[in-house]
């Protein structure tokens, strides 16, 4: 089982983020809190003493009717561990925060797909995504599907994410499938393997299968990000290692829809 | 629903007519087929009705579905000189054919009369888009008519269907009319929304819309996904859209896709489309 912290919003992409998780909650052994973080303005924030105490138990009672309100929209059939847990500060900082002290495996937030690839980026860049302790999982889409594509080579490493697997999918309905990733400068994307590609699939096999997890499929694609993205349009996610810096594959993790899992 | 299925002696309205039966029948709408031609084109209108009919009947194939099929094709001729052939099962299947001079009038004439909730028409390859020797047909039924158009340039099999979508205002009819194009060809149907400097362009939650519709087609099995694009790049993302495959337009009043497409996008995107356009209304 695994632990995971789901932020949410009172906007499209936390709907998305929250319904998907019913989604996976369906599939996987998952122990989710919800946090919201009010980032009062700097202006709204008065006072001392009891002054002080009235004005952050009125934010908290409005972070707590915005969470109220969109579970209530949205209604999620899987439940959640606790009360949700309404901050009030800076996001990023509260959210590293309770990672922290919580000691989750999984951080789980929306992110609206938009087609230029720079958005994605500065999300991997961001101080929040480079200092999170845990896994992150990136939801961009309701992916109805039960595999997960694992993409190998290219500097991902393998580790990560099978410690990240091992807790969230073992045991579980869900297929691992690898895809080995090549560039080629054509329009469609090709299957074609090589030496390289069928040695790391093998390895990547056995690695997997150590910690039991079993892959039921391997492709060896050539082609550029773009229609690897649209290749991987098929997965319920996509599992990669936490890649902080522009390359070939946060390219295509940026130009897919589907909902990427950055292992740590 | 009613469907209005326009048609000539020309190979890309025969190219059109296995995804029009499978449309009509999926959808159990009320179909009329209408063969518009000059006379001097023709010379054997009946036997091209007939040829229509049975391939009509071929496609939609012969298992329980909303028309009647007959053992013969009885041809009638009416007293403005059409030529006209009607069934009634549980949905009305006519066909008939008009030797007229303006077809685009008398496609729009009768979209009008019959309510028609869709009107289908094929035009050749290539930027002329031409229909019966008139260059711009197409555009021309796609800016006027009331009801939702749907253009098929080459008979593709679509592995995507785009969708654009900035408002909220979206009918049952137009979600059912992407659904079927989606299973028709088993293919897969991307929501592209706008974004703008303050966030998703559109009126009345268009945002809730989206998500609304992204859950309706996953609930369905359908595999769907939304995404979005900056304003600015509006022209070329969707001239590519039209490169992978359909593109579905949702051009309601309050649109701003239907501010952008109402006059030369509209044209040119029809024109550099290499397979179909869905505007929906």
């Amino acid at each position: 089982m695994a632990k995971a912290l789901l932020y949410l919003d009172e906007n499209l992409a936390s709907s998305i983020a929250l319904r998907y998780v019913d989604y996976l909650s369906s599939l996987l052994y998952l122990e989710t809190f919800i946090i919201h973080v009010v980032e009062p303005d700097e202006k709204e924030q008065a006072g001392t003493g009891w002054v002080r105490r009235s004005w952050e138990t009125g934010i908290l009672e409005s972070g707590q009717a915005t969470i109220s309100r969109l579970l209530k929209t949205e209604k999620v059939k899987c439940t959640f561990s606790g009360p949700p847990k309404i901050k009030i500060g800076d996001r990023e900082r509260e959210i590293l925060q309770e990672l922290r002290v919580g000691a989750y495996d999984l951080f789980i937030e929306g992110h609206l797909p938009i087609s230029k690839s720079e958005n994605f980026f500065e999300l991997l860049e961001s101080d929040l995504y480079k200092n999170v302790p845990c896994s992150i999982l990136c939801v961009k889409n309701l992916s109805v599907s039960k595999t997960i594509g694992v993409l190998i080579g290219n500097g991902v490493q393998t580790n990560p994410i099978i410690l990240t697997l091992d807790k969230l999918i073992k045991n579980s309905e869900m297929e691992i499938e690898l895809i080995h990733y090549k560039f080629k400068d054509v329009d469609t994307l090709e299957f074609e393997s090589n030496k390289e590609a069928e040695i790391l699939i093998e390895e990547s096999r056995n690695f997997f299968s150590q910690k039991g997890l079993n892959i039921s499929n391997a492709h060896a694609v050539t082609g550029t990000p773009e229609a690897l993205g649209d290749f991987m349009i098929n997965y319920a996610f996509v599992a990669c290692s936490f890649l902080p810096r522009k390359s070939l594959i946060s390219e295509a993790l940026a130009q897919s829809p589907n909902s990427v899992l950055l292992c740590k | 629903m009613r469907i209005l299925g326009a048609l000539d002696g020309n190979s890309y309205s025969f190219n059109i007519l296995k995804d029009l039966a499978l449309l009509c029948a999926n959808t159990w709408a009320d179909t009329t087929l209408l063969i518009v031609c000059n006379e001097k084109d023709i010379s054997d209108p009946e036997k091209l009705l007939q040829e229509y009919a049975k391939s009509f009947y071929h496609f939609i194939g012969e298992k329980d579905g909303p028309y009647k099929i007959p053992k013969t094709i009885k041809i009638t001729k009416t007293s403005g000189g059409e030529l006209l052939f009607k069934t009634k099962g549980i949905k009305e299947f006519v066909l008939k054919l008009a030797l007229i001079k303006d077809p685009a009038k008398e496609i729009l004439k009768q979209a009008k009369e019959l309510d028609a909730d869709l009107i289908v028409l094929g035009c050749s390859k290539g930027m002329d888009c031409e229909w019966q020797g008139v260059v711009g047909l197409p555009y021309k039924i796609a800016r006027d008519a009331n009801c939702s158009v749907l253009i098929i340039k080459e008979s593709t099999d679509p592995r995507q269907i785009t969708s654009f979508l900035d408002q909220s205002n979206v009918s049952q009819e137009s979600l059912e009319l992407i659904n079927q194009m989606v299973t028709i060809h088993d293919a897969g149907l991307k929501i592209v929304g706008l974004m703008g400097d303050k966030g998703v362009v559109g009126k009345d939650n268009v945002e809730r819309k989206m998500l609304e519709i992204l859950a309706y087609y996953n609930e369905k099995g359908m595999k769907a996904w939304i995404t979005f694009i900056e304003k600015k790049e509006i022209e070329e993302y969707v001239a590519r859209a039209t490169n992978e495959g359909m593109v579905a337009l949702w051009m309601g009043k309050k649109s701003f896709f239907s501010k952008i497409f109402s006059t030369n996008l509209l044209l040119k995107l029809i024109e550099h489309a290499k397979s179909s356009i869905l505007i929906l209304r």
